[in-house]
């Protein structure tokens, strides 16, 4: 489930099993707090699906995406606190120092 | 100035040295400005020196003194050996520096410097054996640069990057020249000619570069073969010179980059033959040398008689003739017509066959022909046409015909043709490739996701902040049950936050469901309000079932006690500390951990609770005013019953004085509808006079003092159910009875 550096993914082919991010939208312009928008692409094995590990576009089960419980294909780093949100709309990584991301799948994009 | 300076010490010897300067200045005064600058010696100058030749005056370094003014400056034929660094620095109107023919091996980095016009510096026939790539910084005017004939080894990479500005370079005749880097013409993106004849190539470089290029001479070297790709990124090419480059094969589609060649030079090279319509992609070409190869006139050069029939109709028979096969060596090309063979449609020597793949592996399709001097093209599925040499990242067509995929992906997968044609016909072959996604699923998933990070530097805000994320999420992507619960009833009684809330939803989705704005929601107050109320609700709640089911235990066990005990006056104090111990087992800290006595009324003993971690121990110094209280009213508390009930014994007069910082517990109970308070008054005194016992909903922290209340609870029960337990608890002014208060 290693991540595609943008070299090895020339014109658009992907290693099954990988992934890679194709848009990425970010606004500092607020201090204090970062929101980005970020699409990943990921070539999948069957009964897996685009998802999130240790804050990385990978492929997880699909079930996990189905069910909404993102929490269980660890998308938090290391040391971060996941939790769901408020009807499984996505998750937050909380870190001790006091650093919060709230995270928010979006419907399916259209590619 | 200096004068009038020196004239006051003594006065005569300046005044003459003034008159001496005046006379002179009256001679030589009004002088032209613009004096003939000194020629250098060996050399002649013209034009006021701005030309100065020095042709052939066996100078072994470049003399000093060239006027500044110098445009044209000839060195020609001497034997300078070394270009020093700076040599030509004061020249800065030079445009055209001749150095050719000397015995120059070295030339120093900055040997150029100071040369911003020139833009033509000659260096051919010389002695270097390495491009001076270094001294060539700061010529931006150059245009035309003269290597020709020296004895340069290698062309290393960007040697030539630092002059962009270049028209024209000439390299011919590098004969030592063994290796041309891939990046050896990187930078030269205005290069209009090139020459490299005569240096021995045995390839074509990497010209790709020479996006502008139009003339490109490669005569005179050992090419061999020509193959696709060789000319790629020259697309500006008009003219291209191969002659005597011992030349015999030429693959297919190799001049398919060159779309503008107007001129090709193949004369005195060793083809037979050329390859099925190899210039129907060069639609400019109108001149074509072909004189001096041993063609072989059978049905593969047809297409070329047709070509040179149709393009150069005037003059068919320029060029090329047969040297083979005997009965028609000497004719010209142009003028061989179909009737001269019997010619037959290519033959698929080994046609393509069906393929299953799987996704990543490479695969080959053949088409493999009788004769290379077919076309051969592809038709994939999506309805592109590759030839050899086109150039696909994965896919390519290899001289013999064969598509070749080096990864196939499931995209891939389709009905391939291949279509070979000669001058007699076509013939196409076809087979299916199937792509297999082995072990994953078709295609690619994709993930969006909105990520809002934020850092809070407080601690304490922390979980603030987390609420009010929990917010802005909510609102950036509101699940739609949700939305319209809210909507759908916006009038109850905590109608203000939830209609504040489904407003913002709506809001947020108006932005097309994908808001990346955030909306910053600090405080939603009647939200707030709701949880407060809710809270209270609960606690209270929990705190009668409590009182009840505490009351009924105690009660039980007090009255069993008694019953015990009812005949044994003098032994009372003693068994009230069991029966303390007894109750503070079963409830432990749940009695004593919500009652705080406030210390500044401990003097009254009034039991008020703040805070549910908090025990303030009272002052026990005036338990006996205490004692004296409870006895003369007969009043059957027990001291914890001061924690709620204290209105009730405002008639006592000791405590009502304090009854104003005391109400804290209490009120917080009566904002609910059955309040605590309002129980223990009326079951109490009944007075219930104290009208701050009912007032709104003080602010206060919400976790509720529910440890309090058990402890009032029991003063309520003992208020009412005990009436018996009075003379026991009081009757002894001891520290027991105050043990029992802090209980």
């Amino acid at each position: 489930m290693h991540f595609c550096p943008s070299l090895l993914c020339l014109a658009g082919q992907l290693t099954v099993g990988t992934c890679e991010i194709v848009m990425l939208n970010r606004d500092s312009s607020v201090p204090r707090r970062t929101i980005a928008r970020q699409t990943a692409r990921c070539a999948c094995r069957r009964g897996q699906i685009a998802g999130t590990t240790r804050a990385r576009p990978a492929c997880v089960d699909a079930r996990i995406v189905r069910s909404r419980q993102w929490c269980e294909m660890a998308p938090c780093l290391e040391g971060e606190i996941c939790s769901l949100l408020f009807n499984r709309s996505g998750w937050t990584c909380t870190r001790g120092s006091g650093r919060i991301k709230t995270v928010t799948p979006l419907p399916k994009e259209p590619s | 100035m200096r004068i009038v300076m020196v004239t006051s010490p003594c006065t005569p010897f300046p005044v003459l040295w003034l008159v001496q300067f005046l006379l002179w200045f009256h001679n030589h005064g009004p002088q032209p400005t613009e004096a003939i600058p000194p020629c250098p010696t060996p050399c002649t100058c013209s034009n006021q020196a701005s030309r100065v030749i020095c042709t052939r005056k066996s100078l072994d370094q470049v003399p000093n003194s060239i006027s500044d003014n110098t445009r044209y400056l000839n060195l020609q034929e001497n034997s300078i050996q070394v270009i020093k660094s700076d040599t030509f620095r004061h020249l800065r109107h030079l445009e055209i520096l001749q150095l050719s023919k000397n015995h120059i091996r070295q030339i120093e980095v900055g040997a150029f410097n100071g040369l911003p016009n020139l833009n033509t510096l000659e260096l051919f026939d010389n002695r270097l054996t390495v491009v001076p790539t270094q001294a060539f910084d700061y010529l931006s005017k150059l245009r035309e640069l003269w290597l020709r004939n020296n004895p340069i080894e290698t062309l290393p990479a960007f040697a030539f990057n630092r002059i962009p500005s270049l028209r024209r370079l000439d390299l011919g005749e590098l004969r030592k020249l063994d290796f041309i880097s891939e990046a050896a013409f990187e930078g030269l993106e205005n290069l209009r000619f090139l020459n490299l004849g005569m240096c021995g190539l045995k390839d074509i470089p990497n010209l790709a570069p020479l996006v502008r290029l139009e003339e490109l001479e490669l005569s005179g070297n050992q090419l061999g073969i020509v193959r696709p790709g060789s000319f790629q990124g020259l697309v500006s090419l008009r003219k291209l010179w191969l002659m005597h480059s011992k030349v015999s094969v030429i693959e297919r589609n190799a001049f398919d980059d060159l779309k503008i060649l107007e001129e090709l030079n193949l004369s005195h090279n060793s083809l037979h033959s050329l390859p099925h319509d190899l210039f129907t992609p060069l639609h400019q070409l109108e001149r074509v040398h072909l004189n001096h190869n041993p063609w072989v006139c059978n049905c593969d050069v047809l297409w070329l008689s047709w070509w040179l029939k149709e393009t150069v109709p005037s003059n068919t028979t320029c060029c090329a003739r047969c040297h083979a096969p005997p009965g028609l060596k000497g004719k010209y090309i142009g003028e061989l017509d179909q009737t001269h063979f019997t010619c037959y449609a290519p033959v698929i020597v080994e046609p393509p066959t069906d393929l299953n793949v799987t996704e990543g592996m490479a695969a080959e399709l053949k088409c493999r022909t009788g004769t290379s001097m077919t076309s051969v093209n592809w038709f994939t599925p999506n309805g592109t046409l590759m030839t050899h040499g086109s150039y696909r990242v994965r896919i390519s067509v290899l001289h013999d015909g064969t598509l070749n995929f080096t990864n196939v992906t499931v995209q891939d997968t389709g009905q391939y043709t291949c279509m070979v044609t000669n001058s007699a016909g076509n013939t196409t072959a076809t087979a299916v490739l199937n792509v297999s996604a082995s072990d994953s699923s078709n295609g690619y998933s994709y993930f969006t996701t909105v990520t809002v990070e934020t850092v809070e530097t407080v601690r304490g805000e922390d979980t603030k902040s987390a609420g009010q994320y929990v917010n802005e999420t909510y609102i950036e992507f509101p699940n739609p049950t949700v939305r319209r619960e809210l909507d759908g009833r916006p009038g109850t009684t905590i109608s203000p936050s939830l209609s504040s809330l489904s407003s913002l939803s709506s809001k947020a989705n108006k932005a097309d469901n994908s808001v990346t704005s955030v909306i910053d929601v600090t405080n939603i107050p009647g939200l707030d309000d709701v949880m407060k109320t809710t809270k209270i609700i609960i606690g209270c709640f929990v705190a009668i079932t409590f009182m009840a089911a505490v009351m009924l235990v105690v009660f039980y066990k007090l009255r069993k006690q008694h019953q015990l005990h009812k005949h044994h006056g003098p032994a009372r104090a003693i068994e009230i500390v069991n029966v303390e111990d007894e109750i503070g087992a079963g409830a432990g800290s749940g009695i004593s951990g919500g009652s705080t006595v406030n210390s500044g009324t401990a003097g009254e003993g009034t039991l008020r609770i703040h805070h549910p971690e908090v025990i303030n121990l009272p002052n026990i110094g005036r338990t006996d005013t205490l004692n004296h209280y409870y006895k003369t009213h007969h009043f059957n508390n027990n001291v914890m019953g001061l924690n709620i009930g204290s209105e009730g014994m405002i008639p006592g007069g000791i405590l009502s004085s304090k009854n104003q910082h005391g109400q804290d517990i209490p009120i917080s109970c009566t904002s609910v509808p059955i309040s605590t308070s309002n129980l223990l008054n009326t079951s109490g005194n009944g007075t219930n006079s104290n009208p701050s016992s009912m007032s709104p909903p003080l602010p206060m922290s919400l976790p509720m003092p529910t440890l309090g209340l058990h402890g009032s609870i029991k003063g309520f029960m003992g208020q009412n159910q005990n009436p018996q337990m009075e003379p026991l608890l009081f009757k002894g002014s001891s520290k027991e009875n105050v043990q029992e208060t802090q209980i």
